[in-house]
């Protein structure tokens, strides 16, 4: 970059030493058209000189190598969710209970008998990194209880709820209802434990698991959330206050 | 410099954008494709103002219901072994009581049942301007459920019910839809315990699909029943108008409509409504619900199930977004993939088009016809088809045949 600023420079100098040779004594023409071609060679070094620079920019920016950097997926980033109610066994959406007759999917409130399942896809994270911190926020509304965030082992999809892990194509059930089975439908101890304090986020570290699932020790079977105490959490997919759900990650080359 | 600058740091943006839109995030922005010229697969029928429309295979039927003020209030099109329309269409008129001759009424919803000869018609009536809540006592005796029999390629009206003040009136959404076993009839629009609140019924089908008895399981407390008068049936024994037990009717402590498309799974029954979806869990004999409040935004939603594949669409109306939502026997699961459509308002119910791999969708003087991929989901991809008609409601799908009905306005 800075050759090519040389080089437009000296071209510059070597016009005004030319015009200048030829002549020593200048007209006021002479001084006039040599100060015309030196602004429009200017001009025209400068475009190259612009140009080059963004190249040289953009090659080393795809060159350089990376550092550290942090990205926080939100909400969109979230590639599965399911309720887990002892209420409504089998509907893996129904989040809150007005009534036994009725249910939300939109106001999730956790509880000793609701917990929660959710994925993040780890796509957006670069191949070739190491993941140095993770950590996530539950973004819970009203409560004050515990809660622990497990890694999930068992793999579970559509249909899944309480009583099973998936029921498409086929009905697969949890070892214990609930994915509460221990090292076998969740890890054998919680990932974090916290405790909500009404008005304030939750943030939990997570980098153990981010970084199993990222190098591909743990398949990516996503968190259950568990509570002792009832929770009203915000909506991860509805309304304007999902964005709190966060999960930071930073991560650097390896 | 500086300009130039800017100029390639857009350019970058844009192409990291571009590259993004390959792996199709959870929610995406499509801008559909202008096509001028309709697909093969695309029949349209000239019926104005239409407001729904239903295909049955079996008999080689296409009727569009159409909002009219000449009292013609169904076209119905015999289709040939191609499945293509011939001649003109029969025009059939709703019943309505005198004391609302001079109100426009107007079909809103039509299902052929699949095995049985018979197709069941969900009307309506405009309600004057004005007062709201307003008198509803006129429409005491307005019907909204009709059922017609099918003889010979014509249709003979063998029932009508939902009468009184157990339905709401005025409203331009809502259907009808059998669950999975085809036993029970879901009709929308039911009356909750105010005014402003939308309920659903269901009616028990006898061996014939005529709507008769109360299904199992009370009422809902606080919710008003719906009656249902039988004026007319192929059984003798049901010659004499009387008026049947009260069919099951749940609240949804939601605004109207309900009913706004049905899909059947064999463990739950969903419907659209208002800002989301409903979904009647009918488990062990039991009956309880759980209300789905997908789009961010508030308004009417619709509903569409696909035929084979595990996903529902729903489609907030005049707007632009669409969902599709993964099922597992009718339990909604996972989560919602999210389509907005640039410049879309979307109208009418949905219908997939299991042949083409897409999803119709009406608009304001347009189709939009979306891809779908091998699991149901959407593609990305929007194709969009300017048509003569102000409002695109009137859409059926054959399936023996692959082939879109769309009602327009007036012919090109």
């Amino acid at each position: 970059m800075m050759r090519e600023r040389s080089l437009g420079g000296g071209f510059l100098s070597a016009l005004r030493r030319g015009l200048c040779a030829g002549c020593s004594a200048r007209s006021a023409q002479d001084d006039r058209v040599f100060r015309r071609r030196a602004r429009d060679l200017r001009a025209k070094t400068s475009n190259v000189s612009a140009w080059t620079i963004c190249i040289a920019f953009l090659l080393i920016v795809a060159a350089l190598p990376l550092h550290a950097r942090t990205i926080t997926l939100k909400p969109e980033a979230l590639d599965a969710f399911a309720a887990l109610s002892e209420a409504n066994t089998i509907n893996g959406w129904a989040a809150y209970n007005y009534d036994y007759t009725r249910y939300t999917a939109d106001t999730p409130g956790g509880g000793p008998a609701t917990s929660y399942l959710l994925r993040y896809s780890l796509d957006q994270i670069p191949k070739g990194m190491r993941i140095t911190h993770a950590e996530w926020t539950i973004a819970h509304n009203i409560s004050s209880a515990n809660v622990n965030v497990w890694r999930v082992l068992a793999e579970w999809g559509p249909g899944v709820c309480y009583q099973y892990r998936a029921t498409y194509p086929q009905k697969l059930e949890w070892s214990v209802p609930g994915a509460k089975g221990k090292s076998t439908d969740r890890a054998t101890n919680p990932t974090a434990t916290g405790q909500f304090v009404n008005g304030q986020l939750l943030t939990v570290n997570v980098t153990q698991d981010v970084e199993m699932w990222y190098n591909g020790a743990a398949p990516n079977r996503g968190w259950l959330l568990t509570f002792d105490g009832f929770a009203l959490l915000h909506s991860a997919t509805h309304g304007g206050h999902r964005t709190k759900w966060q999960l930071t990650i930073t991560y650097e080359p390896e | 410099m500086i300009r130039t600058f800017a100029f390639i740091s857009v350019l970058l943006i844009f192409s990291s954008i571009a590259a993004r839109s390959e792996d199709l995030p959870r929610e995406f922005t499509v801008t559909p494709e202008v096509i001028k010229e309709a697909p093969a697969y695309v029949t349209q029928v000239v019926v104005p103002d239409a407001m729904c429309a239903a295909v049955s295979d079996a008999a080689s039927l296409l009727i569009v219901g159409q909002r009219s003020v000449n009292e013609r209030h169904l076209a119905v099109f015999h289709l040939d072994a191609d499945g293509r329309p011939t001649g003109e269409p029969t025009g059939i008129t709703l019943p309505k009581p005198e004391a609302i001759a001079g109100s426009l009424s107007f079909p809103v919803g039509l299902l052929f049942h699949p095995k049985l000869p018979i197709l069941y018609v969900w009307q309506d009536v405009a309600l004057p301007a004005g007062k709201t809540p307003p008198d509803l006592t006129k429409f005491a005796e307005f019907d909204h459920l009709l059922t017609y029999a099918i003889k010979d390629g014509a249709l003979e009206l063998v029932q009508t019910g939902a009468r009184g003040p157990g339905f709401h009136c005025g409203l331009n959404t809502g259907t009808i839809g059998l669950d999975y076993g085809m036993k029970n009839l879901f009709v929308p629009n039911a009356q909750g315990a105010t005014y402003d609140e939308a309920g659903i019924a269901f009616y028990a089908l006898d061996e014939e699909g005529i709507p008769s008895d109360t299904p199992e399981g009370a009422n809902e407390k606080g919710a008003r029943a719906p009656e249902m008068t039988i004026n007319k049936s192929k059984n003798p024994a049901k010659k004499a108008i009387r008026v049947v037990a009260l069919p099951k009717n749940l609240r949804t402590n939601h605004y109207f409509p309900s009913g706004a498309g049905w899909f059947a799974g064999s463990e739950a029954m969903l419907m659209g409504g208002y800002s989301g979806c409903m979904m009647t869990d009918l488990h062990d004999g039991g009956l309880r619900q759980t209300w789905f409040g997908l789009p961010d935004r508030i308004g009417p939603c619709t509903l569409a199930g696909h035929p084979k594949l595990p996903e529902v669409y729903l489609c907030l109306q005049d707007n632009l977004q669409l969902a599709a939502i993964a099922h597992a026997n009718g339990y909604l699961t996972l989560l919602p993939q999210l389509a907005n459509v640039t410049g879309a308002h979307f109208t009418g119910i949905p219908v997939v088009l299991t042949g083409q791999s897409r999803l119709a969708v009406g608009d304001t003087k347009a189709l939009h016809l979306l891809g779908l991929q091998a699991d149901g989901r959407f593609d990305g991809k929007d194709e969009r088809l300017t048509l003569p008609c102000f409002s695109v409601r009137g859409l059926a799908y054959s399936e023996k045949h692959g082939r879109l009905f769309v009602a327009v306005d007036k012919g090109d």
